[in-house]
């Protein structure tokens, strides 16, 4: 098959990679550039578990192709930790609350919650709830999930009020 | 020392899973490995008289696979060995494996697979219970039925001639998938004529078992390892040997490491789910009330293959005749075969499906009889000291009065209902509800089970004070390798951070069973306590700093050393397994739940809005663990309530294995969860625990079964509770 070439950055760093138009950006993060934190629950754009931001957007990396890609700018799980590996405060309020079961849901609603805070998402718990209705979670029942975002915007505001 | 037992001790592994850098099966990384993948029946019956190959492909590079190639047994290792690994001749169900193929490339892999076709002679099918009963097709044994199992107690007819009513119903619970977020996935390579397997998996020492029956191999030949655990809920519990062995077979062959992913079509179209049943339920009844009689058919759809599935029809009778003191009881147990994917574990076993009848039919009952729900049960609970039907002497620990009043307190019934009321006067269109159901789950294996395993659990005491928790017990998720610690923390008298849980490796960790049954904390939790207790006993220190010293003194020159014990067996327990009579359980944990529920009486939707539970599950070790896994499971049992359904196509295949078609409980979907605990110490169990994993599972589709009838006074005996059952119902 034909191959294209594709320049995106990926947790603000470059790459160019060269593969096939239809190549899911989920298989390249994950077997070309080994970023594993982006997890495949379905591959079909239904459980939320491949959830990363392209330019601000929230978006399914398994239904993504490599077309799709050029200019852009990709932020997975890997980088909304803190510059030396430790949680966020998005992560630490999901850790508090008891938020993380089996975990391989976790990444994708890490990443519904940051765009969610980012755009000013308010404690508001069905505003919330419609923030995270792409993501599957079978261990939790979502109540905790839904207690740790509460959580990250309290820690949230706190830190804009210092 | 502070107490940690009790305290909401962070998970080990909450910054890996939170961060991203936890290693699920597919994470690992892997040098020169190919991908592997199967190649399965493209119908649900027949006879294999040839496989082949598109002689227009390029196979280079392709490793094939197929029974002739298996050293050992073709048998999957379970309660029954009925299974094989790969088809011989005979076809039983749509997908099962046939051949496998492994390749370097996974889209070359793919196309590989498209240019597979089979020969086959086609045979007719059964898919549902009714039609395996109905024996027109014989697909399986002689008729049919791979197993009966009977439980009786006292005289049937002379309950039933004391009985001023009898009421029959038939209920049907469709499959359920566990639908854990991470398929399958299990990678195999061989060194030295041994082989290694690492993977997703509840239950490392299964697939130790099973493999070395399919390579005919030694104990220490075949190393079994977890990796991070995306769920499970059961549904890793026995299909793991399967993949395992397909990865195996292809790594033996091709010399290469092999990876199996599954994708989630795949994973949701052969892998184990929870059985279908049938249960014809009839109770007598005076007038005030009181139960007579009980007499019931539940009728399990074990699948293509018997398996394990008579363990799970066992749990199933033991839970079926409810939180009542019964003095006459027939509950025939069977189970059938039909041409399916066998069917398996699924968090409650088989008492999901019998809860929901027994407690569906005394809410029927209550309101024939112009009851309430929770008069008739109240009168019939079993009471402290009370018996089961299986002549099981209980003890003073029947809490099943105490957690129902707790529920209905929590819930302010009174006030509640008159809430409802008021509410239903007002609107036209929707109408509110509450119900409830009260159930409980005996802990641990069933009868014999924990004698016969014999669990052995241990710590390895290293010379800087560290402690590693030797178990085979597996992190899926639920919280063990921070709640085990916990426990041996508290044992040794020492603060959390010297304690954490080994790698799950069988090369590395006793056998203390598998991950099910609720057994973890409370049986393997125990056998650690005691470990903590000898070792804390021969070294005899004070403090913190005089452990360090006393355990440099004692280990000496060495570096570790290894502690165990293994599973005591509580006094007085006494099951016999041919008659059904004795101690079906060491324990139970006891729970009820309320559900308010809105039916919508244009669309019929069903909207839960508040949930209440409280559970007796002895001592909580770690209370926020515990409430993430009651809220968990009770959202399950949600989705087993009112969408969950697996539907077959025309080749009897699963028309909706995929998450657009089978629904789970989205966060939208979700009540107000009110969570409470019942607090009693159970006196066998580490400080008090008993198990908790599966009882959140058992209530929810009778409450809220219940609540609907409630709100609009209509019978359901179907799951799941659809639009369409009601509207049926409704128009009638
Ligand atoms: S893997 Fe992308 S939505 Fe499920
Ligand atoms: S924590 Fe397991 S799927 Fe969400």
């Amino acid at each position: 098959m034909n191959k294209i070439k594709v320049s995106f950055k990926v947790n603000n760093k470059d790459y160019e990679i060269e593969t096939t138009p239809l190549r899911r950006l989920l298989d390249i993060l994950r077997e070309d550039l080994k970023l594993m934190g982006t997890k495949e629950g379905c591959g079909e754009g239904e459980c939320g578990a491949c959830s990363v931001l392209i330019d601000g957007e929230l978006s399914l990396a398994c239904i993504t192709p490599a077309t799709q890609l050029e200019g852009k700018e990709i932020l997975t799980i890997e980088g909304i930790s803190d510059k030396d590996g430790e949680p966020s405060y998005i992560q630490k309020a999901f850790i508090d609350k008891g938020a993380v079961q089996c975990g391989f849901c976790t990444p994708g609603f890490v990443m519904a919650t940051h765009k969610y805070i980012k755009d000013g998402g308010s404690n508001d718990e069905t505003k919330i709830k419609e923030a995270l209705s792409g993501n599957f979670c079978r261990c939790t029942g979502y109540a905790k999930i839904v207690d740790g975002v509460k959580e990250a915007i309290v820690r949230h505001n706190d830190k804009e009020a210092k | 020392m502070e107490k940690v037992v009790g305290k909401n001790i962070e998970r080990f592994d909450a910054k890996s899973k939170v961060t991203g850098t936890a290693l699920y099966a597919d994470d690992i990384p892997l040098n020169d490995f190919l991908y592997g993948a199967q190649v399965g029946s493209p119908v649900a019956r027949g006879i294999l008289k040839a496989i082949k190959k598109d002689p227009d492909f390029d196979w280079t590079g392709f490793t094939f696979v197929d029974y002739k190639d298996i050293p050992g047994k073709n048998e999957v290792e379970s309660v029954v060995w009925d299974m094989p690994f790969l088809v011989e001749s005979e076809i039983r169900y749509h997908g099962q494996a046939i051949l496998l193929l492994a390749h370097k490339n996974k889209e070359t892999l793919e196309e590989g697979i498209k240019r597979i076709s089979f020969d086959i002679e086609e045979l007719p099918y059964v898919t549902t219970i009714d039609e395996s009963l109905s024996k027109k097709i014989i697909m399986a044994r002689e008729d049919n039925v791979f197993r009966t199992k009977l439980l009786h107690r006292g005289d049937l007819e002379k309950g039933f001639k004391n009985a001023d009513f009898i009421f029959e119903n038939t209920y049907y619970t469709p499959h359920q998938e566990q639908a854990y977020i991470e398929p399958f996935a299990m990678t195999a390579h061989w060194e030295n004529n041994k082989v290694y397997i690492k993977g997703t998996m509840q239950c490392p020492y299964y697939i130790h078992g099973g493999l070395k029956v399919l390579f005919d191999k030694k104990d220490d030949e075949v190393i079994i390892a977890q990796s991070a655990v995306g769920g499970a809920f059961g549904g890793k519990e026995d299909y793991p040997t399967v993949i395992s062995g397909h990865a195996a077979l292809l790594s033996l062959k091709s010399g290469k490491t092999v990876k199996i992913i599954y994708d989630r079509d795949l994973d949701m179209n052969i892998t184990t789910k929870r059985h279908p049943s049938k249960s014809v339920v009839k109770i007598g009844v005076t007038k005030s009330g009181k139960i007579t009689a009980l007499d019931m058919d539940f009728i399990l759809d074990g699948g293509a293959y018997e398996t394990m599935s008579s363990v799970i029809l066992a749990r199933g009778m033991l839970h079926a005749f409810g939180p009542y003191e019964l003095a006459n009881v027939r509950i025939n147990g069977v189970i059938v075969a039909t041409n399916t994917p066998p069917n398996g574990a699924f968090r409650g076993f088989g008492a999901p499906q019998s809860f929901f009848a027994i407690e569906s039919q005394i809410d029927l009952i209550a309101q024939k009889l112009n009851m309430s729900p929770s008069e008739l049960r109240k009168l019939n609970f079993v009471k402290k000291n009370g018996t089961f039907p299986t002549g099981q002497l209980l003890g003073d620990d029947v809490l099943i009065t105490e957690v129902f009043e707790q529920m209905l307190n929590n819930a302010d019934y009174e006030n509640l209902q008159k809430e409802i009321a008021e509410f239903n006067k007002n609107n036209k269109t929707k109408k509110r509800g509450f119900g409830f159901s009260t159930f409980f789950h005996g802990a641990g294996f069933t009868g014999n089970g924990e004698v016969m395993v014999a669990s052995k659990a241990g710590v390895r005491l290293q010379k800087d004070g560290k402690v590693f928790v030797l178990v085979a017990n597996t992190e899926m998720g639920q919280g063990a390798h921070t709640v085990l610690p916990q426990i041996v923390a508290e044992a040794l008298e020492l603060p959390m951070d010297y304690v954490r849980t080994e790698k799950v490796d069988t090369s590395i960790v006793p056998n203390s069973g598998p991950t099910v049954a609720s057994r973890t904390t409370m049986i393997v939790g125990e056998i650690l306590r005691r470990v903590g207790k000898k070792i804390k006993k021969t070294l005899n220190y004070n403090n913190e700093s005089d452990y360090l010293e006393k355990v440099k003194a004692y280990l000496n020159n060495k570096d570790s050393e290894n502690f165990y014990e293994t599973y005591n067996k509580p006094p007085k327990i006494v099951w016999d397994d041919e008659n059904y009579r004795g101690d079906a359980y060491g324990t139970y944990a006891w729970a009820a739940y309320g559900v308010l529920t809105e039916v919508d009486t244009l669309s019929y939707d069903v909207k839960l809005i508040n949930a209440w539970s409280v559970f007796d599950i002895g001592k909580v070790i770690n209370p926020l663990l515990a409430s993430g896994q009651v809220e968990g499971g009770m959202i399950q049992s949600f989705g087993y309530a009112l969408t969950e359904n697996i539907v077959f196509d025309k080749k009897g295949k699963y028309w909706n294995a995929d998450f657009t078609n089978y629904i789970i409980p989205s966060i939208m979907d979700v009540p107000k969860m009110h969570i409470d605990f019942y607090n009693r110490e159970y006196e066998f169990g580490p400080y008090g625990a008993k198990g908790l994993g599966e009882l959140p599972m058992d209530g929810g589709a009778p409450a809220v079964n219940n609540a609907i009838r409630n709100a609009i006074g209509v019978d359901l005996f179907n799951l799941p509770l659809s639009p369409e059952q009601i509207m049926d119902k409704m128009e009638r």
